[in-house]
Order: C-alpha cells, then sequence, then structure tokens
C-alpha cells in the first residue's frame, strides 16, 4: 500500500509540475493581452524537438561521462525552450504586429505542430511508426524507502518550483511585472506614460512558448518510455488554460490548482493498483470503470467551478483585444 | 504537366464560378459602395451611357469586396501549397513536384479507371466538412468562436451510433437523433455563456474532452453492444449489422463506387438552409447583428442572450450532423479504447470556414479543396511523404487567414484612393 501511495505521490508531483509550467505561461501571455490557446501546439512542437534532440545527443559520446550527462540535460532543455519561444513567436507576429483573431492563430499553431510532429516523426521512422523511443532516466533520481518502496522526483519538480517563486516575483515585484500588467488591463493608459505595449506583448508570449516547452518535457519525459506524435500532449495545455482560469491569473493560486487538478490525472493513471492495495477490490471495464471515468473529472470539475468562478473573474481587461495606437 | 493544366484550368473555373456568385449577392454592398451622385445622374440622364456603365459593372466585379475575400482566400491556399511543396522538396527533391502533383490530382484528374470512384470518396469526405464548416461559420457570424465543435462532433456520432447500432433505427432517424444531440450539447457553451458569463473558448475546450471520455466510456461499459471487442473496442459496421441505418445511395453505388451517398446533397442543401437563415431572415439578422455589436443589439431590444443560446445550439447541431453524415455513410468506426484524442475532421471545420472567409455559400469550395488535398495526399509515397502533409497545408492556410482581415483592409485602403483620384476627375471635368 504505502508503495501505491509512493507511486501516486510521484506522478502527482510530475503532473503538477508540468501542468504550473503552462499554466504560469499562459498566464504571462494574458496578463500582456494576448490569449494563447496555442499552447497545446507550442507544447507538441518543442516536446518534439526536445525530445529528438534527447535520442540524438544519447547516441553521442556525451553519455558517457557524468559531465556530459548533465550537458545532455541542459541541451534538451534548452532545445524545448528555444523551440517554445521561437514557435510562439508565431503567434505573436501575426496578433500583435498584423492585429489578427488570436483564437484563430492559436488553433492554427495547435493544427500545424501536430502536423509537423506526425511528418517528421514518421520520417524518421521510416514512414511507419509515429512513435519516438527514448531513455528519460538521466532526468529523474528514483530514493528508495525499502522493497518495492520508491519515489522518482525528476528535475523539472525542481525547476518548477524556482519558476512559480521567480514569476510571483517578476509580477509583482518588479517594474518589467507592473508594465506587464497595465499593459493586459489598459494599454491605451500604458501606452500614455510611455510604456512600450508591443514589446511588453512580445515578451509576454515569449516567456509563455518558454514554459510551454518546459512544460511539455516535464509532461513528456518522466511519465513514458516512448511518445506517440499522434496523441501530442493529450490535452495537456487546453487543461493548464482552464487551471490559469481557476487561478485568477496569479502564480501562487495557480500552482495550488495545478497540485489538485495533478491527483485526478494520476488517480486516472494508476487507479486500479491504488484501490486494490487500499479496498482490496479490482476495478475493470465490467465494474463500469474504465480510465476514461477518472480522465474526465478534471474537466468536468473544471466546467463547474468556472460556472461559479466566472462572475466575478478577473480576467485581464484587455485580453484578445488587439491593440491599436490609432484607436486611443 | 497535363494534370497540371487540368488543375489551373479547373482551379479558375472555380473561380470564375464563385466569383458570379459572390457578385450576385454583393449587389447591395456594391450599389452602396459605388453609387456616386454622378453616376447616378449620368444613368438618369443619358442613356447612351449604359454600354459604358455595364462595362464598369464587370470591372468593379473584380474590385466587390466579395471579390477581395476570394482573392485573400486564394492568396492562403496558394500560401499553403508553396509552403507544402518546400517542406516535400526538403524531404526529397527529386521525386517532389511529382508527389505534389499526385497530391493534387486527388487520383481523379489522372483520369485514370478509379477516377469516379476517387471523386466520390472525396464527395464523401467533402459532405461532413461542409457541415462542420458551417457549424463554425454560423456560431461566429453571432461573435461567438465554436471552438467545441469538435465535442459536438463526436457527440453527434454517439447520437447517430447508438441508435443505428443498438436501437437499429433507420437512417433518418438517426440523423434526426444527432441533430438533437449535438443542438443539445452545442447549447450548452451558449447558456453557459448567457446567463454565468463563461467564455465559451474555454468552456468549449472543456467540452470537447468531456465529449470525448463520455463517449469512449459509454461504448466500453453499458454501451458494449455496439463495439466489437476483439477488434479494439471497434464499432460495428454499419452495413453489415443494421443496413437501414446507412444513408441511402439510390442505387448507384455499384455504377458511382460505395462511396456514394446522399450525404453530399444534405451537406449543400444545409449550406443553402444556412446562407439562407442568416442573410434572409430576421433571425440571422438578430445573429449577426449581435455579432457585430453586444451592446447596441440589447439597446434596439433584441434578446441577445437568447441569441446565443440559439446560434450555439443550431452550431452544434450542425456540427453533429456532420458526424452523422460521417459515420452514417459508413467511412470509417469509431474506435472506443484507442481514441485518445479528438478526431481531425471537426478542426478542420475551423479550416474550412475561414478559408471561406465566413461564407456559408463558400464554404462548399472549401471544404472541397480541403477534402480533395487530404484524400490526394494518401496517394503519395508514404515511405517518403507521409500523408499528413495535407493537414498541414491546411494549418498554414489556416494560420494565414488570420492576416486576410488586414490584407483586405490593404486593399481597400487602395480602392479607396483610386475611387478619390476618379472622383477628382470628374469633378474637375465637370468644371
Amino acid at each position: 500500500m504505502t508503495g501505491q501511495l509512493l507511486l501516486l505521490l510521484t506522478y502527482i508531483l510530475i503532473f503538477a509540475a508540468a501542468l504550473a509550467f503552462v499554466a504560469l505561461g499562459g498566464m504571462f501571455s494574458e496578463r500582456s493581452g494576448i490569449i494563447n490557446i496555442g499552447l497545446e501546439g507550442i507544447m507538441v512542437m518543442s516536446g518534439f524537438i526536445g525530445l529528438i534532440t534527447l535520442v540524438s545527443l544519447s547516441k553521442t559520446i556525451l553519455a558517457d561521462s557524468t559531465f556530459g550527462k548533465i550537458l545532455i540535460v541542459v541541451l534538451t532543455i534548452l532545445a524545448a525552450i528555444l523551440t517554445g519561444i521561437l514557435y510562439s513567436g508565431l503567434l505573436s507576429v501575426l496578433s500583435i504586429k498584423f492585429n489578427a483573431d488570436q483564437t484563430l492563430t492559436g488553433t492554427a499553431l495547435n493544427l500545424i505542430a501536430t502536423a509537423i510532429a506526425m511528418i517528421f516523426t514518421k520520417r524518421l521512422n521510416g514512414g511507419s511508426s509515429d512513435t519516438i523511443n527514448y531513455n528519460g532516466s538521466l532526468f529523474t533520481w528514483t530514493i528508495k524507502f525499502g522493497e518495492g518502496k520508491s519515489l522518482s522526483v525528476n528535475i523539472f519538480l525542481l525547476l518548477a518550483i524556482i519558476t512559480i517563486i521567480v514569476s510571483y516575483f517578476v509580477l509583482y515585484k518588479t517594474r518589467f511585472g507592473l508594465r506587464l500588467r497595465s499593459c493586459g488591463e489598459n494599454p491605451n493608459a500604458s501606452v500614455s506614460v510611455g510604456i512600450n505595449v508591443k514589446f511588453y506583448r512580445y515578451f509576454g508570449v515569449g516567456i509563455s512558448g518558454a514554459l510551454g516547452g518546459l512544460g511539455a518535457l516535464a509532461y513528456v519525459i518522466p511519465t513514458q518510455q516512448f511518445w506517440n506524435a499522434s496523441t501530442g500532449v493529450a490535452g495537456f495545455g487546453f487543461l493548464a488554460l482552464a487551471i490559469m482560469i481557476f487561478g485568477q491569473w496569479k502564480p501562487i493560486r495557480i500552482s495550488i490548482i495545478s497540485l489538485v487538478f495533478s491527483v485526478f490525472l494520476s488517480i486516472s493513471y494508476i487507479y486500479n493498483g491504488l484501490f486494490e492495495a487500499i479496498f482490496g477490490i479490482s476495478l475493470t471495464a465490467e465494474n463500469g470503470v474504465t480510465p476514461e471515468l477518472f480522465k474526465i473529472l478534471p474537466f468536468i470539475a473544471s466546467l463547474i467551478l468556472l460556472i461559479f468562478t466566472s462572475k466575478k473573474s478577473r480576467a485581464p481587461k484587455a485580453e484578445g483585444v488587439p491593440f491599436d495606437v490609432s484607436k486611443r | 504537366m497535363g494534370i497540371a493544366i487540368v488543375f489551373v484550368v479547373m482551379m479558375i473555373a472555380i473561380c470564375a464560378i464563385s466569383l458570379l456568385f459572390i457578385k450576385k449577392y454583393n449587389d447591395k454592398i456594391l450599389s452602396t459602395l459605388s453609387s456616386s451622385k454622378d453616376l447616378k445622374k449620368e444613368i438618369s440622364t443619358n442613356k447612351s451611357k449604359k454600354i459604358i456603365i455595364s462595362k464598369d459593372n464587370f470591372k468593379r466585379m473584380f474590385i466587390s469586396d466579395g471579390a477581395y475575400k476570394l482573392y485573400a482566400s486564394l492568396a492562403c491556399i496558394l500560401a499553403g501549397l508553396i509552403l507544402g511543396l518546400i517542406i516535400l522538396i526538403c524531404m526529397n527533391p527529386s521525386n517532389a513536384f511529382y508527389e505534389f502533383f499526385v497530391m493534387l490530382s486527388g487520383n481523379v484528374l489522372n483520369g485514370g479507371p478509379s477516377a469516379i470512384k476517387n471523386l466520390f470518396a472525396i464527395l464523401a469526405k467533402t459532405a461532413p466538412l461542409i457541415c462542420v464548416g458551417l457549424s463554425v461559420i454560423f456560431s461566429y457570424k453571432s461573435g461567438m468562436f465554436n471552438i467545441g465543435v469538435a465535442g459536438q462532433y463526436v457527440i453527434g456520432m454517439f447520437g447517430a451510433l447508438i441508435f443505428a447500432l443498438q436501437f437499429k433505427c433507420p437512417w433518418y432517424v438517426c440523423l434526426l437523433m444527432s441533430f438533437i444531440f449535438g443542438a443539445i450539447y452545442g447549447s450548452i457553451p451558449g447558456l453557459l455563456k448567457a446567463k454565468f458569463n463563461v467564455n465559451e473558448v474555454i468552456s468549449g475546450i472543456m467540452l470537447n474532452w468531456i465529449a470525448l471520455f463520455f463517449v469512449n466510456y459509454s461504448f466500453q461499459t453499458y454501451l458494449k453492444g455496439c463495439v466489437d471487442i476483439r477488434q479494439g473496442m471497434k464499432t460495428y459496421r454499419i452495413t453489415s449489422f443494421n443496413p437501414s441505418a446507412k444513408l441511402p445511395d439510390l442505387g448507384l453505388s455499384s455504377q458511382l463506387g460505395s462511396y456514394f451517398t446522399i450525404a453530399i446533397f444534405i451537406a449543400i442543401l444545409l449550406a443553402i438552409v444556412c446562407w439562407f437563415i442568416l442573410s434572409k431572415t430576421t433571425l440571422g439578422y438578430q445573429l449577426k447583428a449581435s455579432g457585430f455589436n453586444k451592446d447596441a443589439t440589447k439597446y434596439a431590444g433584441m434578446k441577445e442572450k437568447r441569441n446565443i443560446v440559439i446560434s450555439m445550439a443550431i452550431s452544434g447541431a450542425l456540427a453533429a450532423v456532420g458526424a452523422a453524415l460521417y459515420y452514417l455513410a459508413d467511412l470509417e468506426q469509431w474506435q472506443a479504447q484507442l481514441s485518445n484524442s479528438l478526431p481531425a475532421l471537426p478542426w478542420n471545420g475551423i479550416v474550412v470556414a475561414f478559408l471561406a472567409q465566413i461564407n456559408p455559400i463558400g464554404v462548399i469550395f472549401a471544404s472541397l479543396f480541403t477534402a480533395w488535398i487530404s484524400h490526394g495526399a494518401g496517394f503519395m509515397t508514404q515511405i517518403i511523404f507521409p500523408n499528413e502533409i495535407s493537414s498541414l497545408i491546411t494549418g498554414i492556410i489556416v494560420y494565414f487567414s488570420g492576416l486576410t482581415i488586414f490584407a483586405i483592409r490593404i486593399f481597400k485602403n487602395i480602392r479607396q484612393k483610386r475611387f478619390n483620384k476618379k472622383q477628382k476627375k470628374i469633378v474637375k471635368e465637370g468644371k
């Protein structure tokens, strides 16, 4: 039973870190006034590039030495972050420079990301399968408590905690954060005091891309040994957007709610062993229980919570509205 | 080479037809835009100048609002195709052009023995695309972005399949039930928006995943009779399980291939009905008005909350009917266990809606194009060129269609400047 609970905790920590990254990314983007529906696509894209980097570097001489292993980890993470920033640039250019519809552009990013990941994964595998196999053991440490009882912690958890603290600090305690928030609330007022709204919006979307990339790796690498391009990140980016809304665009609330959501998600992965260990009953499709039953829970919970919170929602006032100086 | 020429000719023909169509219905806008007082005077005083005016009309056909929208769409398609071609060239330069034309021909234009079969296979995929495209348009016209179209599509599939496989009803009952299922499911984000001010994009996304997991759960547990457990929980083929639920083919399937059903006619009919509702009825006017300015419509005494719910319900119903047209034609079976991600087809509804510049009639052509290249991509050498190239191209098209508002504004500015110059000339000559 302890073993199962530790496994549950492992999963919770993995998902919480990943969700917190992506939700914080969405927060930075929306605080600057740009709705980033394309987070799912950004995750697919940077997860794909990150994995390719990891797989190709693992085959080189770097994998033999300790220093090389650290280098692999760092390079993989950097590749994912860089991809996220560049890919989110597609969104920011269109929605900031050309005042395009942000929801539409985000949807386009999602479509393009899945297509590109599928095409190149198939191409790498010689046209047949669309999965990438990788070894994520470099990113995780296992703490053993005894026979069959182990807790694995990954590097992303550490990074996530740092990110949460830093983003709180940046958003509320620095000049940059204040200006970023003002661009999302009232860009006209910001311009009148000499703030470059477009610059801050580019920056906000860029941060969301970087965090989306980190979140993709945090979700993909510790959970499995293979990645399926057609599944992508299974709606994780969208879930993160919902978390961001419950978190009312506030970093600390967002991190707490990601933890709550990750409990639901983790249960959907290992409910069978967990229930058998605790209650001594096995849950299968014959008893009317499938993984879907648990996967659906966070979404239903989100929807119900949305109903109660949306009336007094504290969304950034200018989000989704293209900024046009001439309309001032 | 022959294929290329045929394709170009076909594209030109489609353009000409749609141009004529747009011209017809944009007459009102046209007349308000271009009827300067001078021109009207000329018409009334000088009958001999009639010929010149009709020439002007012909000219104006190419500079009308609708024409600009068409140019913008074609530019998006062109950009998508060129980028797709570039990616193909990057993958394998020697075969890229040939394979690209294989994709564009869709195995129809090369005149092989299976050309007719392929054409109707494309049309069978066009029908659901038209419906989901209309769904997106209907909500967009009333100021809502229906991103929940995928969930409504899945629910529509669910409604059609349980009545086809579980209750063994004939096809029209299945179609009707999927319509009702979709309308109810689609009205949820509308209700949430109207009553609780929940952003319809976020609630739509949530409802997408709820629909997917709910349907998969249902097929695995209490609707086990509908799925084949030996084939990974795939739903049974309608043709063998309940032939009465298959869409009728009017006895033509022996000649036109097994893909032929009346689905495409239903879809085109729906497109025309949508166009009629949106541009000729009070309801359509109210919906469009609330899309333009929500507060103004409220001030004018329209029930803007009721309109939101109605437009979302119709939108959901259209998406659901699209799914019914796809699954009742027995083109594919739903895999209850393996479907971990939402189907790709409803997302293409967003593609065709914006490719058609939010025009219900344009959706027919946009869907035909999208279905055409996605069908054609399957004929490329899959080891070198995976068929997802087509979804990449459509994705790029959506991306660029975000630019169209910007592009059309530039077009219009140029036109306005020219028009101003002409006006000045007329005034000068009059003096």
